[in-house]
């Protein structure tokens, strides 16, 4: 392979894991209760947030700094299903009214943050040995910090697809987003589920929020609203609640974007945004329902 | 005979209070009044797809954008477009009258919403939200990025100021009354059923996809000279003008008020409106017996978000809750209490 | 073993029961037969926890199960076929009947159990890799009931279980059925096809708009005239 196109994979590396790792969140959720969760960028945005201020202010170290944001936007993530979602549903509500319900705490959640912490962007504090550059042979660079994001998040992804492969509760969790009736018909307690969905959900953005501060340095309010788009779309590109489609389409997205910028001429990378939803529309116009099988039934 | 008389009233009473307001209100206070006036508009034109319809399209923001650069750019002065842009001779000579610009307008966001979202009607449910709030995010990045036209980042500035507080609320009403004649006609009724069952429509004999082309294309329309008068008031535009944040808070608006109502938005926006007027003074950081409040940007959106959803909680159907003002108070309205149509 | 006294239930307002009352014994087959739109299958909805009936009691094992959700129904031991299957597409063969034994926390009770239905019904054996909506009507039937049965059921409820099924198959999956029941579980077969539930049950109740209007022994009700010119067609 060239080795300026072997440059840029290793590049895409981190960014695609990001959105792998954020795009299960969405298409579990959407899978079980068909809503798109708006707010799942500003559950990412708050376990950045939470690494950060454990890390930088208390001064603990950096896996401390992990646990925190996994616990944050787990905690954030089942707040928002309980007082939000679930009082939604239980009235019965149509899935558009849960849906704008999950803008709403979208906006809320963003614009609290900015009213204590300010807009501006932040520095998120990476650990100098976790960020090394490597120059290979052949003459690639390899930033040891894109190791160990691919490296936590292939573990992770391989860790979840087993256990939704696999496992009991995993079993119950494609059931249930297939029929939700048949799995109560059959025992399954679908709120359990959902706060399931909620919590692995959940839990794999604080992961990916430590990657992407890792990753890009900074953080703000407003980051989960465009990574959280691009993982987005990568749920739907890879079938709706089909996690492992979900992951590769998330490192598919990761590397299209980075190589689009990185093969075309400089004038053309502001219109990056451009790039992932024409991508979107093309492939949805040729597969409407993604590039894996979608794991829900379809009508 | 008995009706058109209070028809005539109301108009007398309605124009009779604008005059009231022009005159005797404080600039400040006449400029949110124009504000609310030109948010409706827009909140009634999304509505219509968004409530009526029930095709819930994020798209609308770029459509505007479309109208708003539209009518800049046929009524910003020559020399300025000459200085800052490398338009064609003929859009660079080119200077129209504002209400034409305004029809332009709405003409060019009507065909862009049209050619936009037509083929995103293949896609079902939220692809279909997803695919509209792309196409609001790829208008805004065409439109940072296509220059010439466009001026980039920077906007267009020193746009003419055209809109008043007799143009806003005059072109409320029409379009009000309009909306209001179009849902009792026959069109309207068949909207409602695409909304309520899009097969069941098709089986009845109604042209689903068309209805929904004359859905979008009045709604964009509405919006499109909703932005234009946005334009004219604001006097300036650029991309980020009506970003995501913007669709958010009318889609909150129309949410909050009553979806599928024409009072719903309408109310929606008045409350947003006073919401954000009375929660300004805390976004801004004030002195509250000699403490110090500081300023804390977003709360006026926390106010919104949390608003939006309480009332999806409570009320999903939102305050209005499928019923016109006018049939929740039928007496205030000199109306006599009948079944609704 | 289930009894159900006088139930009103229904759809938003639209009461489809009107006062049903029936009885099911410890190892014993009964159909409940029908036209269509009769509330057959309401009444299923009601036993398994899905629809609340408005007025009367559903007791199992002498205990009211109304105020219990589905899931806290079906440990208690009873399962449900439900109408038009709904088995779970995206899953394998085997992984339905895995979900069927949802609640069987104990590895060899869901391995006998699986070992039985596999012997029950050997085309679900060869099949058992194949994703769920690949199979034919029939075997998604077959996987239907063997899903219900892998929670261990005292109760089985099977909603038409002949529906849209070649008769060959229906035939055999009736037989099966006999089989169940001989096993130690009761069944409470709800069928249009009156002629063919009441070859295997012992009692029958026949519905119709919502009401019971007859019941008793299978036998009786073949002989009575009424029934058998208004549900069979026989002159």
């Amino acid at each position: 392979m060239d080795l300026y196109l072997l440059q840029q994979v290793i590049n895409a590396l981190s960014y695609g894991s990001i959105l792998a790792l954020l795009a299960i969140g969405y298409t579990m959720i959407y899978g079980i209760l068909g809503l798109i969760n708006f707010a799942h960028g500003e559950i990412f945005m708050i376990g950045a947030f939470c690494a950060y201020l454990l890390i930088t202010f208390v001064g603990s170290p950096f896996i401390l700094g992990i646990a925190a944001a996994v616990g944050g936007a787990m905690l954030i993530g089942l707040f928002i299903e309980r007082f939000i979602y679930r009082p939604c549903l239980n009235r019965n509500a149509e899935v558009l009214t849960v849906f704008i319900a999950s803008f709403g705490a979208s906006l809320g959640f963003r614009n609290l943050m900015t009213m204590i912490y300010g807009d501006g962007r932040r520095a998120f504090p990476i650990p100098p040995q976790l960020d090394q550059i490597l120059v290979t042979e052949s003459g690639l660079f390899i930033n040891t910090k894109d190791i160990w994001i691919f490296g936590v998040t292939l573990i992770l992804l391989i860790a979840v697809s087993c256990f939704i492969k696999f496992s009991r509760l995993g079993v119950a969790m494609r059931a249930v987003a297939y029929n939700a009736n048949a799995a109560r018909l059959v025992g399954v307690n679908s709120r359990v589920i959902v706060t399931l969905a909620f919590a692995i959900g959940s839990a794999l953005a604080g992961v990916s929020a430590v990657a992407y501060g890792t990753s890009f340095g900074i953080l703000n309010p407003s980051m989960g609203y465009l990574a959280g788009l691009n993982g987005f779309i990568a749920a739907v590109l890879g079938g709706i609640g089909n996690v492992p489609g979900a992951a590769i389409a998330g490192f598919i997205i990761g590397l299209g974007e980075v190589l689009f910028v990185g093969l075309l001429p400089p004038s053309w990378s502001a219109i990056r945004p451009t790039f992932v939803w024409i991508l979107l529309f093309i492939i949805l116009f040729i597969k409407p329902s993604g590039l894996f099988r979608p794991n829900i039934r379809i009508e | 005979m008995n009706g058109k008389i209070k028809f005539l009233i109301g108009i007398i009473v309605y124009f009779a209070l604008l005059w009231l307001a022009q005159n005797f209100l404080r600039d400040y206070h006449l400029r949110l009044l124009i504000q609310f006036g030109l948010t409706a508009i827009v909140a009634l034109g999304v509505n219509l797809t968004n409530g009526y319809t029930n095709i819930f399209s994020l798209g609308f923001g770029g459509t505007m954008l479309v109208a708003g650069y539209t009518t800049a750019l046929l009524t910003l002065p020559v020399e300025y477009k000459a200085q800052f842009l490398q338009l064609p001779l003929w859009l660079e000579q080119l200077s129209v009258p504002f209400p034409l610009a305004m029809l332009i307008a709405g003409c060019l966001g009507m065909l862009a919403s049209i050619i936009l979202l037509l083929p995103a009607f293949r896609l079902r449910g939220q692809y279909f939200i997803l695919a509209s709030m792309g196409i609001n995010i790829v208008v805004e990045n065409l439109a940072e990025n296509v220059r010439w036209l466009t001026h980039g980042n920077i906007g267009l500035r020193g746009i003419p100021m055209y809109t008043n507080i007799w143009w806003v609320f005059g072109l409320l009403a029409i379009i009000f009354y309009c909306l209001h004649r179009l849902m009792q006609s026959k069109h309207g009724r068949a909207l409602v059923v695409i909304s309520k069952d899009q097969e069941l429509a098709g089986v009845m004999g109604i042209n689903v996809v068309r209805y929904k082309v004359l859905s979008f294309a009045v709604g964009s329309f509405i919006s499109g000279i909703g932005a234009a008068l946005w334009c004219h008031q604001v006097l300036m535009i650029n991309p980020k003008a009506f970003s995501l944040l913007y669709v958010f808070q009318l889609v909150a608006m129309i949410a909050i008020g009553g979806t599928g109502t024409l009072s719903g938005p309408i109310i929606g926006a008045a409350i947003l409106m006073i919401g954000t007027e009375l929660i300004m003074p805390l976004q801004e950081g004030f002195t509250l017996f000699g403490m110090t409040i500081p300023p804390a940007f977003g709360a006026i959106n926390v106010f919104t978000a949390i608003l939006l959803i309480i009332i999806m909680i409570f009320r999903p159907k939102g305050l209005m809750n499928g019923k016109e003002l006018w049939e929740h108070f039928p007496r205030l309205f000199g109306l006599k209490k009948q079944s609704s149509s | 073993m289930l009894t159900i006294q006088d139930i009103y239930a229904g759809y938003d307002k639209a009461v489809v029961l009107h006062g049903i009352s029936l009885d099911i014994h410890p190892n014993e087959v009964v159909a409940l037969v029908g036209p269509n739109g009769a509330g057959k299958s309401t009444t299923i909805r009601c036993i398994t926890g899905e629809i609340k009936p408005v007025k009367g009691d559903i007791r199992f094992c002498g205990n009211s199960i109304l105020p219990l959700s589905p899931d806290k129904i079906v440990p208690l031991g009873i399962s449900c076929s439900p109408e038009g299957r709904n088995i779970f597409g995206n899953l394998t063969v085997f992984e339905n009947l895995r979900m069927g034994g949802f609640l069987v926390r104990d590895k060899n009770v869901l391995k006998e159990r699986i070992d039985w239905i596999f012997n029950l019904f050997p085309r679900l054996k060869e099949r058992h890799k194949q994703l769920a909506e690949s199979l034919s009507g029939g075997e998604q039937q077959m996987l239907a009931i063997g899903r219900a049965l892998m929670s261990g059921p005292r109760l089985l409820l099977l909603d038409e279980p002949s529906l849209g099924i070649a008769p060959v198959i229906v035939d055999s999956i009736y037989e099966k059925i006999t089989e169940i029941s001989q096993q130690g579980t009761s069944v409470l077969v709800v069928e249009q096809n009156v002629g063919l539930a009441l070859e295997i049950a012992q009692r029958a109740y026949v519905m119709e708009s919502g009401k019971i209007h007859h019941s008793g022994m299978s036998a009786d009700l073949l002989n009575d005239r009424y029934i058998l010119d208004t549900y069979l067609g026989v002159k």
